[in-house]
């Protein structure tokens, strides 16, 4: 699942187009937009409402196996002309500081992009030049350590990313909406690349079992009615099982047609599974 | 790691996060130096990053990263009851480095920190004037200050990166009273090799069964080119200590062990060894728990332990069988006395 917030339409417009998303209308505090396994709220500026956005696009979908992903514009603390950076470039964020509070956030930076990284610094209210020289180098932005922090309470932190694009070197200005959206629509195909990176990292995991084993657990669950406790016996045998004998779990389909009708009956049922999976493998020995 | 096609992490130390105080030391332009390619963070505190919630300790260890960090307090801690004192009163452990470059499956670093990266301490200054006031104050000044520096790292095996074993070796050549131990499975003896020996430094190396150090001791160097360091370290009359350190009890073990100390004696003069340890598998409680929920891709989590207080280990019949196996195999070679257990 890959989840987006902007702080802005103009920001979204881009990403709602490109995975043609369509508006969630049960969704009434904040507008949500969803297809698939991808979903984007639009937050408003500042951090505050960054995290409530947030907290509501997390907690309205299933987060366990989520990414999620601030995207918008950001001014640069370089001034014009002056160094590599122009409009229109595009960062990934390593590190984000709250300048009210002066913490800092950092989403981990585990697998490889094409793209530069920088530091985000987050304000409460716009920045001209002479305000941005008392924050990091890098860019600054209204909403990161909002996302951020609300983020973290929910997913570990290399699934949550932080991608900026290059508006400004801190003139404080209006920004034209079309020209925003030209903005991010531009770096679309670079994002895309970036997009796939935070979608692989949803599918990593250290659980030997796979989702088809999960599956085939669960009916297995169901039909022998076990209690919680059963039911997490049983899954550390079939994770047991698969390490020991380094194959996926025997057949269970036995176990899938039984109608147990009572407690004990489905705890005799239990026990003969867990013996099943409790099998030394044929294997030679580890020495 | 499942739903791993594909799956290309960034390389180990991609990214260097250091502290701004850290910067004015040289060990951390060292760093720089080191990678000059890396990714550098500033940063407030290590804390800020080596702490965060929810951060996945497995997949960090596929692409770790370096945090350089001013320690200011908590320099020497008291050794540990799951660590062997070999009767030394004065018995304190410390932490240059916290987390292992390597990733063994048995070791309590997996349900320990947080977080998979490392935090580097720069200021080493700081940890030998912390080690000379514990030294002046010691319980029992009849016996050293035996401060043990590789626990919850593996300094040897980062001395090409920073050299904590030389200036720690150089430290207690100068410090009368101190007695030091580097524990390690690096085979990167070589990186020390030209330092004068020390009598007040111990090097030691923990040693599996090739198809333990395989399985569970992901990056560590295999045994016998660890046996091959040993053998060099002493050649040069260096204290050397052997760690069996945990014996794994799988099927067709002892058969394994004994093969391995046969192995270890036929190129090493058992009278030239100071001394041998052994133990069994044994974690504090709350690693355990974490560790379990950590990996569970280890088949070693799902051994059925005992608890006993706060720590988990091998029940009491396997601890004995192990206890009695590896002391009547030591001792064919090294006098009981210099051999200590955890089991």
């Amino acid at each position: 699942m890959l989840l987006f917030v902007a702080a802005l339409h103009p920001e979204a417009r881009p990403l709602i187009a490109h995975f043609r998303l369509e508006q969630d209308i049960a969704s009434r505090a904040l507008p949500v937009y969803r297809r698939d396994d991808i979903a984007l709220t639009v937050s408003g500026v500042g951090r505050l409402k960054s995290a409530i956005a947030t907290t509501h696009l997390i907690t309205r979908i299933a987060t366990q196996d989520a990414a999620i992903l601030n995207i918008g514009i950001a001014g640069s603390t370089q001034a014009e002309n002056t160094g590599p950076v122009a409009i229109g470039d595009m960062f990934l964020i390593h590190r984000i500081v709250e300048a009210a509070s002066e913490r800092e956030f950092f989403p981990d930076m585990l697998m490889p992009t094409d793209l530069s990284e920088t530091t985000c610094t987050t304000v409460d209210r716009p920045l001209d030049r002479v305000d941005g020289m008392n924050v990091a180098d890098g860019l600054v932005d209204m909403e990161a350590a909002g996302f951020f922090q609300a983020a973290a309470v929910f997913l570990p932190p290399h699934r949550i990313g932080c991608i900026k694009i290059v508006s400004d070197f801190l003139e404080v200005r209006r920004f034209d909406k079309n020209w925003v959206g030209n903005l991010v629509q531009a770096r679309m195909e670079d994002m895309d690349r970036v997009l796939n990176v935070y979608r692989h990292l949803t599918t990593l995991n250290a659980d030997p079992l796979e989702a088809a084993d999960h599956a085939r657990l669960k009916t297995v669950r169901t039909t022998l009615r076990l209690t919680e406790t059963q039911s997490l016996q049983l899954t550390e045998a079939a994770r047991r099982y698969t390490l020991r004998h380094r194959t996926s779990l025997p057949d269970l389909s036995e176990f899938v047609q039984l109608r147990p009708t009572t407690r004990q009956e489905g705890k005799r049922h239990f026990d003969r599974l867990r013996q099943l999976l409790d099998t030394p493998p044929l294997l030679p020995p580890v020495y | 790691m499942t739903g791993s096609a594909n799956f290309s992490t960034l390389p180990h130390f991609s990214h260097l996060y250091i502290e701004e105080e850290a910067f004015a030391y040289p060990l951390a332009q060292r760093l720089i130096d080191r990678f000059p390619n890396a990714e550098i963070v500033r940063i407030t505190g290590y804390r800020g990053i080596f702490t965060r919630p929810k951060q996945d300790f497995p997949l960090q260890k596929h692409s770790m990263k370096l945090i350089a960090a001013v320690k200011k307090d908590r320099f020497l801690y008291p050794g540990s009851g799951h660590s062997q004192g070999f009767g030394m009163e004065n018995f304190f452990y410390s932490t240059p480095i916290l987390n292992c470059v390597y990733n063994c499956d048995y070791c309590y670093l997996q349900g320990m920190y947080p977080s998979g990266n490392l935090v580097v301490f720069v200021n080493e200054e700081d940890f030998f004037a912390a080690a000379r006031q514990t030294l002046a104050e010691r319980v029992n000044p009849a016996q050293p200050l035996y401060l043990c520096l590789s626990y919850d790292t593996d300094l040897l095996a980062f001395e090409r990166i920073l050299p904590y074993c030389r200036s720690w070796i150089e430290f207690a050549r100068r410090t009368p009273d101190l007695l030091i131990e580097l524990r390690t499975k690096s085979a990167a003896y070589r990186s020390i090799a030209d330092i004068q020996v020390s009598e007040r430094v111990i090097l030691a190396w923990t040693l599996s069964p090739a198809q333990t150090a395989t399985r569970y001791e992901h990056g560590a160097p295999p045994s016998r080119r660890r046996i091959e360091a040993i053998r060099q370290a002493v050649t040069d009359g260096w204290p050397v200590r052997l760690c069996f350190d945990p014996v794994i009890d799988l099927p067709g073990w002892q058969r394994a062990y004994e093969t391995l100390i046969d192995d270890v004696f036929a190129r090493i003069d058992p009278m030239s060894v100071r001394d041998v340890t052994f133990g069994v598998f044994r974690m504090t409680a709350s690693y355990f728990d974490r560790m379990k929920r950590r990996r569970p891709d280890t088949d070693l989590v799902y051994e059925p332990y005992e608890r006993i207080d706060e720590t988990v280990a091998c029940p009491a019949e396997r601890r004995q069988a192990i206890r009695d196996f590896m002391t009547e195999r030591l001792c064919r070679y090294v006098p009981e006395e210099r051999i200590a257990a955890w089991a």
